[in-house]
């Protein structure tokens, strides 16, 4: 075998076509009797759906049908849960609660679909949606994690005594053992807070149902068009190969496009097959930021133990997760976070606690990072502030406890988002951190330019954060 | 090549494409990828978690050889030369020492498929194969990312002067891919670490639900990203890769907090949150300065 291309910057052969708008996306099909889709979605986090009248709706011109929970039937079924709790970890709490098609007796966060609308252009639809009558009856919103575990929090899911979706503790070695041998402790309260995906092109579905050969076509932004095809066969009670899912070019994903069998993704495909009509629906930009996922909501209370040259006995986090109003995507972005705690560090002793807490706000479920980014923050933070009051240079703190290159594989004792253990398989940590302090000239810098900018009254810093990222998970993948 | 490990940018048609070639020994703008569409392939899960370049590489490493080893097995056979003198290289297949002697893939492909005669007992028609990969375990990429940054205690702007990532993320199939890869993280990491922050009131409304007021970082805010490279490669598959998808995302607020407390020294600041903003920071500047 020739190594003629591997290792190579060849250029992309997909990037003529994309530049010339010769490359397909979902809102690009265009099917002779397609009608169009729009969602009454709520304007409040937390309410009771008391009644909903789509007659005026239904009258418009233009309109071909509204669907409600009411008028879905038996077909109403909420989203599947994707990621089961860890096996093998003891005691872990799990209440899985998942999304649904449209609203049926409350409404949990703003912007969940309570009806659909569907007519000949969006334009009719979304003002056949404004002529849909609601009557919802507010209640009391919780949206900030920790007053969500506070006894006297509203329940966003009534049939639990708590808003606590799920609570994970995993360990290694002995923290509160070595706690007590610690020169220095360095414990503090870290908050990370919400950001979305934003990608350049939002969500969108198109279903075609073919009632002559019994078989549904449907285009969706979906970053895994196997698993939406098995799930919707499954749903729709068709077999796998009666449905086929194209997932064409897509403009940006990040994690969202990823989240599976979103309200929109399960019902646009069944309207199709009840009004045997191909249907689109394409979000905008205002939808996208209510009913896409977002990620990085997290409070931590979290500790460092260290000896007086600096190097990390252990660490300890507490934290709450913010998993929005449900949790399709189970523990994936907290055991990220948990893998990610320890950054590159040789680190003997560890205890992470992980609860995660349902709120009134659109579902979290992983955005570019998944819960990495909070980890390295956490151990980073604390290490920065460890070395300040050390009196240790940031760099030297971190080369006194990078994992050795001759330790590997290294085993952290902990299981990882994939269920597998957290084996760091090999590394050398050393040299990109000292070539990323040679690029960034970084003694020169703190020794001559930084103090010349200062004197001229100008407030420059330099920063140095090595990283390690979990990657490759499973379970596999099969081409031909 | 089918997969179903999609694609919303990364670049898997040509990367992809890049390890066929070379398996091969065709030009690598004649292999066409095809992905995200169940009609060609009915197994796997898809684009996400970095795995690409572990996970659907390493398979398709694996059913490019075999498909070398059939195409070897049938031109021994229709050249009536021993294997290991037969030579792949630019779609052809020739007897090492007597290049005339030799048959296009095209058609050996046909030869492989015939109307009539018999498929020997054992082999199969078609130069085709499946395979698959699974990890045993996830592979750890990592690096270190370097900045330095300029803030106006006035107006809390921030310019990013120097933005260096160094990652090793094993073996690299395609550099030019890997640094577009480590550029929008990059990009995405300063939009978590001073600029995106989706604000909810107490009625759980979002209050910026919009491009104008919820901040993604312009060209004006993504500073010249200079990326370095080291390469330790993984034990755990064949191509000795690792994920690179999100590399450049993780370690950015971290950076961000370390970089301003260095900027500020006077206001002795400790960095506890992210995402920052420039409110945030004149809140910050301003505890500080009562409690100074």
């Amino acid at each position: 075998m020739t190594k003629k291309y591997i290792g190579k910057r060849i250029k992309r052969s997909e990037d003529p076509r994309l530049l010339t708008g010769e490359a397909l996306f979902v809102d690009d099909v265009e099917i002779p009797g397609m009608l169009h889709a729009a969602f009454l979605r709520s304007d409040y986090a937390h309410a009771y759906l008391k009644s909903i009248d789509i007659s005026a709706a239904q009258a418009l011109e233009g309109v071909v049908a509204v669907f409600t929970t009411e008028t879905m039937g038996d077909d109403w079924q909420p989203g599947p849960p994707l990621v089961s709790p860890p096996p093998t970890v003891e005691d872990v709490i799990f209440h899985s609660r998942t999304q649904v098609p449209l609203v049926k007796d409350k409404v949990r966060h703003v912007g969940e679909p309570i009806a659909i609308v569907i007519a000949e252009n969006r334009y009719i639809a979304e003002d056949a949606v404004d002529d849909i009558v609601v009557d919802l009856e507010p209640l009391d919103v919780v949206v900030d994690i920790e007053k969500a575990m506070q006894p006297d929090a509203p329940l966003v899911h009534d049939d639990l005594d708590s808003n606590l979706a799920a609570h994970i503790k995993q360990e290694k070695g002995d923290y509160a053992a070595i706690r007590e041998a610690a020169d220095l402790i360095i414990k503090r309260r870290i908050v990370i807070d919400r950001g979305a995906a934003a990608a350049m092109e939002n969500r969108g579905v198109v279903a075609q149902w073919d009632a002559k050969s019994q078989h549904l076509t449907v285009w969706d932004t979906t970053q895994a068009p196997i698993p939406i095809r098995n799930g919707l066969a499954a749903r729709l009670d068709l077999s796998e190969h009666q449905v086929r899912v194209i997932a064409p070019f897509i403009g940006g994903a990040f994690g969202p496009k990823m989240m599976m069998f979103y309200p929109e993704e399960m019902l646009i495909p069944w309207v199709s097959i009840k009004l045997d009509r191909p249907v689109k629906w394409i979000e905008d930009r205002y939808e996208n930021f209510y009913a896409t996922t977002q990620e990085r909501g997290q409070v931590h209370d979290a500790e460092m133990a260290l000896t007086y040259d600096g190097r990390i006995l252990g660490v300890s986090d507490v934290f709450l997760h913010d998993s929005g109003a449900y949790d399709p995507y189970g523990l994936t972005i907290p055991l990220n976070t948990q893998c990610h705690m320890m950054g590159p560090y040789d680190v003997a002793n560890y205890y992470s606690e992980s609860k995660v807490v349902f709120t009134n706000k659109i579902i979290t479920t992983p955005v570019r990072g998944a819960g990495r980014p909070q980890g390295i923050f956490i151990v980073e933070r604390l290490l920065d502030l460890a070395a300040r009051e050390l009196g240790i240079d940031p760099i030297e703190i971190r080369m006194r406890n990078l994992i050795p290159p001759d330790a590997f594989p290294y085993e952290h004792k902990i299981i990882d988002q994939a269920f597998a253990p957290l084996i760091f398989d090999s590394g050398n940590y050393k040299p990109v951190l000292e070539k990323a302090a040679d690029m960034i000239g970084y003694d020169q810098f703190v020794k001559d330019e930084q103090p010349r900018l200062r004197a001229e009254g100008r407030h420059v810093g330099i920063g140095i954060v090595p990283f390690i990222e979990t990657t490759g998970v499973g379970p596999y993948e099969e081409p031909g | 090549m089918a997969t179903g490990v999609g694609t919303q940018g990364q670049g898997h048609f040509t990367s992809f494409a890049q390890i066929v070639a070379d398996q091969l020994g065709v030009d690598v703008r004649d292999v066409i990828l095809v992905t995200g569409d169940t009609s060609e392939f009915h197994w796997g899960t898809g684009t996400f978690a970095s795995r690409g370049a572990v996970v659907a590489a390493n398979a398709i490493n694996a059913s490019a050889k075999r498909v070398r080893e059939k195409i070897l097995a049938l031109a021994s056979k229709v050249l009536e030369a021993p294997e290991d003198e037969l030579e792949l290289a630019e779609g052809v297949i020739r007897v090492a020492d007597i290049p005339r002697i030799s048959i296009t893939l095209g058609e050996l492909a046909i030869l492989a498929n015939p109307l009539r005669g018999a498929v020997e007992p054992g082999t199969e028609p078609g130069l085709e194969a499946t395979a698959y990969f699974g990890p045993q375990y996830g592979a750890i990429a990592f690096g270190t990312h370097a900045m330095i940054l300029d803030v106006d205690p006035q107006t809390m702007m921030i310019e990013i002067k120097r933005y260096v990532a160094v990652e090793d993320c094993g073996t690299v199939i395609n550099p030019l891919i890997l640094e577009g890869q480590i550029h929008g993280g990059v990009s995405l990491g300063i939009g978590n670490s001073y600029y995106e922050k989706l604000v909810f009131d107490d009625n759980g409304q979002l209050l910026n639900a919009s491009l104008v007021d919820y901040l993604i970082p312009t060209a004006a805010e993504v500073p010249r990203i200079e990326v370095g490279h080291e390469e330790t490669r993984s034990p755990l598959n064949p191509l000795g890769s690792k994920g690179v998808g999100e590399a450049g995302a993780i370690p950015v607020p971290a950076l961000f907090a370390q970089a301003l407390e260095n900027a500020l020294p006077e206001y002795d600041l400790e960095i506890l949150e992210a995402p920052l903003s420039p409110n945030r920071l004149f809140e910050l500047l301003r505890e500080k300065e009562r409690e100074l």
